[in-house]
């Protein structure tokens, strides 16, 4: 993509809720952006799609805090990611179990 | 890296590749089994009964594949198998096959609602781990595990599907609307604890 391009579609750009379809010249709408969200911030994009999104949350003041209301909200669930760890005992207990259920002939 | 587990000498190749490939996923295994039952006991036992089942079942693992999602997916099947059988339906959902799960991604009203006071949710970041668990907990079991594999163990939607055996729409949209549900407990929470002002919490 040419700068030229680049500028074109941060001017091409407009306001929330302004038009519900999408743009052309791959400019999006708000609504589709918002629609993509989920979707862009768990990394299940293609390269055109996710690029779409991530151009308008760079120029779009109604979305950018959006996008930032759901990282932060993500992070805050990747925080207990790791709630507890299989104990030494349980680990062991369990190695046993198969031990006997490989010794039995399974 | 953590040592590998001393190989008992009676225990067949079958079992060494099984150690050696199965074994080391038991934390993240353990991880989903809590958020599941109801207490760290029962969550040692789904953990162990998930292992055996997969030891029996091993040669149908197709080397190559994640590991670690087929072990949750069999973790998810003697859950719901030991749900049946203890409990009442009491969590069916009435999902549609026709939600579009891009609508449920739109809908935000929690962020709506404290778009005023903290337009980019910094609330969360005040929020104990504990409340986060138990909020997690309270999802219903289908939007929870959607949730947990998703946020907490950073499986892909497609990875998911395979574990729920549902499409990839469907994952979507247990997904969002899981995370909809945490976002107005959690929203609730925080302004019961004064980190928002302003009772915005009825998302």
């Amino acid at each position: 993509m040419t700068a030229f391009d680049s500028l074109k579609r941060l001017f091409g750009f407009s306001g929330r809720g302004a038009n519900g379809g999408d743009r052309p010249g791959g400019v999006i709408s708000c609504d589709e952006a918002v629609a993509r969200l989920f979707e862009y911030l768990d990394g299940e994009l293609d390269g055109v799609s996710e690029e779409e999104v991530r151009l308008h949350l760079d120029v779009c003041k109604a979305c950018y805090p959006r996008a930032q209301f759901e990282r932060h909200f993500l992070k805050a669930l990747g925080r207990v990611r790791r709630d507890g760890y299989a104990s030494p005992e349980l680990k062991n207990r369990i190695l046993r179990a198969l031990a006997e259920g490989a010794a039995e002939g399974h | 890296m953590t040592s590998r587990e001393p190989l008992p000498d009676y225990v067949n190749q079958k079992g060494a590749s099984f150690v050696e490939e199965a074994i080391p996923h038991m934390d993240a295994v353990y991880g989903f089994a809590l958020r599941l039952a109801e207490s760290r006991d029962r969550a040692e036992d789904l953990v162990q009964d998930t292992y055996l089942r997969a030891f029996r079942a091993w040669e149908q693992y197709t080397p190559g594949t994640r590991c670690k999602s087929w072990l949750f997916t069999i973790c998810r099947n003697v859950f719901l198998s030991q749900r049946e059988r203890g409990r009442r339906h009491d969590e069916i959902l009435a999902e549609t096959a026709h939600e579009d799960p891009r609508a449920l991604s739109r809908e935000a009203p929690v962020f709506a609602a404290s778009e005023d006071k903290d337009p980019e949710g910094e609330f969360f970041r005040s929020i104990v781990d504990e409340e986060i668990l138990r909020a997690i907990d309270e999802l219903p079991a289908e939007y929870r595990m959607a949730v947990v594999l998703s946020d907490l163990e950073d499986l892909s939607y497609k990875e998911i599907a395979e574990v729920l055996g549902v499409p990839v729409g469907t994952v979507k949209s247990r997904l969002f609307r899981g995370r909809r549900q945490l976002q107005a407990r959690l929203c609730r929470y925080a302004v019961e604890m004064g980190y928002i002002s302003e009772a915005v919490g009825d998302g």
